[in-house]
């Protein structure tokens, strides 16, 4: 079916929501790396963490028409992702203020450690409940998000402290499975038409391959790259795969009859 | 237990956007929001193509999509079927939007008239004048039916109970009813003619048929 000229982009969740992805992503996931490798300046580093978190929050709030209700977000943890989200990046940023501001304890670290788990997997699995979008709409976007998340989070960590314990291993972990769930997501065998047109238009398969290719390249050796080099690369690569997925391909699904019905 | 429904039949829907503007102008929706609109469009690959006229508007699912996502709960479904916003709740985040496979949701960004910056004495008058920055969609005129109702009307039967872009048809093309009950028009038009539903691999169940 020739349905290539029905396929027009979203134009609700754009650069703003993309900012939360990118800004938001990328502090959980450096929380979720820089806690457990005890990189240095982690006082620092989870500060900047929740700012980042927080600079995602307001990313949403600057693209909502009525930020001034954003306190009812949490009304539907049962079955919204975005109230998950915002529910875990409340407990993550209050737990991160009391712990580095306030009273500094493993158990606040930890609380805080949970909460940026929770709140990069409940915003990965956003892009994944919006049926209209079928770049969106697939089984691997919440993998593919959540690796993307904690890549970036552990390239601000490479560039922040280079020496953190299994800095290297960790990265090339990172890496390799941004590459294994990007590759299934773009190849899955559940794809409709309207995903591999999504995947094939205006260049984007060229631009989601750059980013895979970007990101796989921080597993190189260590004689190759440094650390600081590695997380360049995550922060770049990851970035360049989501901006392709978010904006990009955000192809909304044509509302078409079938063909047989009409017969 | 009732559950309100539309058939459309496509045969006879000519694309005269006589229920696109019956419902602009009852619900007063600004420039650019369509709670509903027929659209026409070309499937198929030649020599097998068809041109039909495809009304479209919300599918009142049973499954909504938009329900599950909405974060502050500012949309809900009633218990004759009916999913409808509560704009006080509303944040206008457009995450319903996206997860909407039927386009039928509209972000009112702005206070806008048709004409220029000034309002018209009927824009003015508008129910959507003060919902800006909030998503908004058909809502099967529901104060019509409950107000029907409450007279004792039949939706459905009696126009004004009845949503109005079914009475504002020239055609016949669509009829409204409880799908519940197998005596109403709209069940008899599903049960007899070949009819289908859009999208239905998404598994939202939409309450809105199809008659070819």
């Amino acid at each position: 079916m020739a349905v290539g000229r029905y396929m027009e982009r979203q134009r609700v969740w754009e650069w703003l929501a993309l900012g939360n992805f990118l800004l938001g992503g990328a502090g959980g996931g450096l929380y979720i790396v820089a806690l457990p490798v005890q990189a240095s300046g982690l006082n620092l580093l989870s500060q900047l963490s929740a700012a980042l978190v927080v600079a995602g929050l307001l990313c949403v709030m600057a693209e909502a028409g009525r930020p001034s209700r954003a306190v009812g977000v949490v009304r539907n943890i049962k079955t919204s992702w975005m109230s998950r989200e915002a529910l875990f990046a409340s407990g993550f940023i209050l737990f991160t203020a009391l712990d580095t501001l306030i009273l500094p304890s493993m158990t606040l670290k930890t609380l805080a450690w949970a909460s940026a788990l929770g709140y990069v997997v409940c915003q990965s699995f956003m892009p994944a409940a919006a049926k209209k979008i079928p770049a969106w709409n697939t089984p691997a976007t919440a993998p593919l998000f959540i690796a993307l998340s904690i890549a970036a989070g552990a390239g601000i960590t490479s560039l922040a402290s280079p020496a953190a314990n299994q800095l290297h291993m960790i990265n090339t972990a990172l890496a390799a499975s941004v590459l294994a769930v990007g590759a299934s997501y773009a190849t899955w065998p559940g794809a409709t038409e309207y995903f591999r047109q999504a995947l094939k238009r205006e260049g984007n398969v060229i631009y989601l391959a750059g980013g895979l290719l970007i990101t796989a390249l921080a597993a190189a050796p260590a004689m190759l790259f440094s650390n600081q080099t590695a997380g360049l690369l995550l922060i770049t690569g990851t970035s360049v795969v989501k901006y392709t997925i978010i904006i990009r391909m955000s192809y909304k699904l044509p509302v078409l009859p079938p063909l047989e019905a009409l017969r | 237990m009732t559950r309100w429904g539309m058939a459309i039949d496509l045969r006879r829907c000519i694309g005269c956007q006589t229920c696109t503007i019956a419902c602009k102008l009852d619900n007063g929706t600004p420039p650019n929001i369509y709670w509903r609109l027929v659209k026409d469009i070309e499937i198929g690959r030649y020599p097998n193509v068809k041109r039909i006229f495809l009304p479209l508007q919300c599918m009142h699912c049973a499954e909504p999509p938009c329900l599950a996502v909405c974060p502050t709960t500012a949309t809900q479904k009633r218990e004759d079927g009916i999913v409808y916003i509560d704009y006080s709740r509303c944040i206008g985040c457009g995450y319903c939007i996206l997860a909407c496979p039927y386009d039928a949701r509209w972000l009112v960004k702005e206070r806008r008239g048709f004409f220029n910056s000034e309002l018209t004495k009927p824009e003015q008058l508008s129910p959507l004048n003060d919902k800006i920055g909030v998503c908004t969609k058909c809502d099967f005129c529901m104060d019509r039916i409950d107000e029907g109702l409450a007279r004792g009307l039949n939706p459905g039967v009696d126009p004004e109970a009845t949503p109005v872009c079914v009475g504002s048809c020239i055609a016949k093309a669509l009829v409204f009813g409880d799908l519940d009950d197998p005596d109403s028009e709209v069940s008899r038009i599903v049960r007899e003619r070949p009819a289908f539903r859009l999208l239905t691999e998404m598994g939202t169940e939409p309450s809105i048929y199809y008659v070819w």
